[in-house]
């Protein structure tokens, strides 16, 4: 579902990325580790279709700057940037308008319902918390009902009640057959529910495995044998 | 050492050793001296083959005009959360410091200079506009330093008015009211000079001789010192240069006396401008516009499908943000003031001046539309559809804004001066062409820059990308309106300027028609 070959991006002599691929089957949660600086948002952002790059990224096999590729993906940035003289509703209603999406009220009532926002519907992006903005941030991306989503650093902000719903809605979109990437430091919020995992050091994948690879299957253990020891594994 | 000298002296120091490694603000600062270089040449050769199309005291109406924004801006901040000369930093690791709070006011004023310093700064680059009223270098210098002093000026004031009305609702209405009344004597005695004389010069003189002009504090002050000086009336101008800077030290010394822990007083402040750069460093361009005051939301929803709701979206954003929609406080401001100078000096200047004065300020304004700053939030790169269709639609309240300051600020001030209609029809036409200009060469900069640059450069190749396609068309339309002369000269010069920037708009959209897909989403770089 998300292809990734061969992604190169430099800012000037800089070298964010270099030579990254990776594919994300559907149904597949891949999460992105690594330490701060190691080029995860840039990864991220690049095949969002926010930054230039060399290489090819597809979506479903579509360019992801492509119409068809924006369609399926989903985003959820780690700044939740919302427009401050738009309330909650009005921002879901812009994202269907926008994507031309049919019936998409009772998924939005949904969405708000589970993320506490329902009492919240006419409150100004400005008048929210960095939580709440958050939470509206994830309900705007998964409205569009995409066939990959892309999740960074997703739980920032959020409150507990927020956490149990996102990573249950993440398993329900694994279940129906979403390709993930999430990008996070915090990684017992993934132990359940990731299949591959890539762990980036200075641009770079130092090491990517499959859950059924990794013997034990202790991800936090694997992340810092890797990082802690300057690199080295395998890639 | 004094912690704030030493404060002082290692950020000067440290700012200079980042030139070493941040080649491309030295460069930034070169071109800087060498267009202020430039702006001297240009003065003094100007000064010397010029004595000015209008007289200098017209510069009066105009500066005082110019200084009332940033008035109202303060006056508005200062009923909100108070303006800010201190950092987050200061408030973390001095406020918490055994140090003295009135030394620390002191730093914070001294910073605040600089920053004055730099917010004044275009300013050295008006000597060609300003010697149509005969003012040279020297008098450039004097504009320069007024707006220092007058920005100074107004955020001290700002920092009093919240001190003295914080959390008191009465006092607050009372600000409002003052700040509007105190310019009702200085209006209502030229009012009355002009009827008495018919002659919008004779009542400016008379009002700057007048000692009613006391009541205008600081922008009253600071244009009829600045004009003083600029005439050469050491006496004048130092009397009214003389009362700002003691009203400044009357205003900090009644904030030190009456409260002498103030620091609470610019707390809010400080943090408020924290959280905007910081909003703005992780390009939360919306965010870092947004305001504090209350927005009361009534009506909800948005029309349009696909990339068609971006102008949908603005509009319901713009009417919420402001209940008179495209009448902001800098559309009334700007229109009230073109209206007074277009009724009092009718006779003596026409609305092609308007049009000059309207199309420098909108080179700095065009940046503030939503389309543009659209660009900095993920949606719109995000969402399905041509990147082209995306760059109109999210750019059509910007034209319909524009469109309607045309009739504002040229349609009807064009009646009132009484200039001929199709005048006023092609200066509009000029005008809104021109900002359609502008908006394309924003995009063309950030296509060829692909945003991978500092803002200060940014907005350097925008100035000068301007400029270089703004040339042709305005040499075309002077040496051919000015050969065929009159009216017909001015029709023919609107008409050339007019059509140029249109070819030029179309050109500039057509080459960036794909920057959405073509270049990093942009992040504000310092």
């Amino acid at each position: 579902m998300i292809q990734v070959t061969n992604l190169t991006k430099r800012y000037g002599k800089l070298i964010a990325n270099q030579d990254i691929s990776l594919t994300v089957n559907p149904g597949e949660l891949t999460v992105l580790l690594g330490p701060n600086g190691a080029g995860k948002s840039t990864l991220i952002k690049c095949i969002c279709g926010l930054l230039r790059f060399d290489g090819e990224i597809t979506i479903a096999g579509y360019d992801n700057r492509s119409s068809e590729a924006k369609r399926l993906l989903g985003y959820v940035p780690e700044m939740p940037a919302l427009y401050p003289m738009l309330t909650v509703r009005e921002h879901m209603e812009f994202i269907a308008r926008a994507y031309e999406l049919a019936e998409w009220e009772p998924l939005a009532d949904e969405l708000l319902q589970r993320f506490e926002l329902h009492d919240k519907q006419n409150k100004l992006g400005k008048e929210l918390s960095k939580g709440m903005q958050q939470k509206v941030s994830i309900c705007c991306a998964v409205l569009t009902k995409p066939r990959a989503v892309i999740f960074d650093e997703p739980l920032v902000g959020l409150d507990p009640h927020a956490i149990r719903e996102l990573k249950s809605l993440i398993a329900e979109m694994k279940q129906n057959g979403c390709a993930m990437i999430v990008s996070t430091h915090m990684i017992d919020s993934v132990e359940e529910n990731w299949d591959t995992t890539c762990i980036m050091t200075a641009g770079q994948i130092a090491r990517a495995c499959r859950r059924d690879e990794l013997e034990g299957g202790d991800l936090e253990k694997l992340y810092f044998s890797i990082t802690e020891k300057g690199g080295g594994g395998e890639v | 050492m004094s912690s704030h000298f030493y404060l002082i002296r290692t950020s000067i120091k440290n700012r200079f050793k980042e030139l070493r490694r941040k080649p491309g603000k030295l460069i930034l600062y070169l071109l800087v001296i060498v267009a202020i270089v430039a702006s001297l040449i240009i003065s003094m050769i100007g000064a010397n083959h010029s004595t000015g199309s209008y007289p200098v005291i017209y510069l009066l109406p105009i500066l005082f005009g110019f200084l009332l924004i940033f008035y109202a801006v303060s006056i508005q901040k200062g009923l909100a959360s108070g303006d800010s000369i201190f950092e987050m930093s200061d408030v973390n690791l001095l406020f918490v410091s055994p140090v003295n709070p009135r030394a620390t006011l002191l730093y914070g004023l001294i910073r605040l200079l600089g920053t004055s310093f730099w917010a004044g700064f275009f300013l050295l680059f008006q000597s060609s506009s300003l010697a149509n009223f005969g003012v040279g270098f020297g008098g450039v210098l004097i504009l320069f330093g007024a707006f220092i002093l007058n920005m100074a000026a107004l955020t001290i004031l700002s920092l009093l008015i919240y001190s003295t009305t914080n959390g008191r609702p009465a006092r607050k209405r009372l600000v409002r009211i003052l700040a509007v009344a105190v310019f009702i004597p200085m209006l209502s005695y030229f009012a009355v000079r002009f009827l008495s004389y018919g002659n919008a010069l004779s009542a400016l003189n008379d009002l700057m001789e007048s000692p009613v002009l006391v009541t205008a504090p600081i922008i009253g002050w600071t244009s009829a010192g600045a004009i003083s000086l600029i005439e050469g009336d050491l006496l004048s101008g130092l009397r009214w240069i003389g009362l700002l800077v003691l009203s400044c030290l009357g205003m900090l010394y009644y904030i030190i006396q009456s409260r002498s822990d103030y620091y609470e007083d610019v707390l809010v402040a400080t943090e408020t401008v924290f959280e905007k750069k910081r909003a703005v460093a992780e390009g939360n361009l919306q965010a870092a516009g947004a305001t504090n005051a209350k927005v009361r939301v009534n009506k909800t929803g948005l029309s349009g499908t696909g990339v068609r709701v971006f102008v949908y979206k603005h509009l319901r954003e713009t009417f919420r943000q402001n209940r008179f929609g495209f009448f902001s406080m800098y559309m009334t401001i700007v229109a009230v003031c073109i209206f007074f100078f277009s009724f009092f000096l009718r006779n003596k200047v026409d609305v092609v001046l308007v049009l000059q004065i309207l199309m420098w300020i909108q080179v700095f304004m065009i940046g503030t539309g939503r389309g543009l700053m659209e660009t900095y939030s993920h949606h719109i790169y995000m969402i399905p559809g041509s990147p082209f269709r995306k760059l109109i639609w999210s750019n059509m309240e910007l034209m319909l804004r524009t469109a309607m300051e045309s009739v504002l600020f040229l349609g009807i001030p064009g009646i009132i001066m009484k200039s001929n209609l199709v005048v006023v029809l092609s200066s509009m036409v000029v005008y809104v062409f021109f900002s359609l200009m502008l908006l394309s060469i924003n995009y063309l900069s950030m296509r060829y820059t692909e945003a991978n640059i500092s803002q200060g450069i940014l907005l350097v190749i925008y100035l000068i990308a301007v400029l270089l396609f703004l040339a042709p068309g305005l040499v075309a339309a002077l040496i051919i309106g000015f050969s065929a002369g009159g009216l017909k000269g001015t029709l023919i010069g609107l008409f050339i300027l007019s059509a140029w920037e249109l070819a030029v708009s179309v050109s500039c959209f057509a080459l960036s028609r794909n920057v959405l897909h073509n270049c990093d989403m942009p992040t504000i770089k310092r």
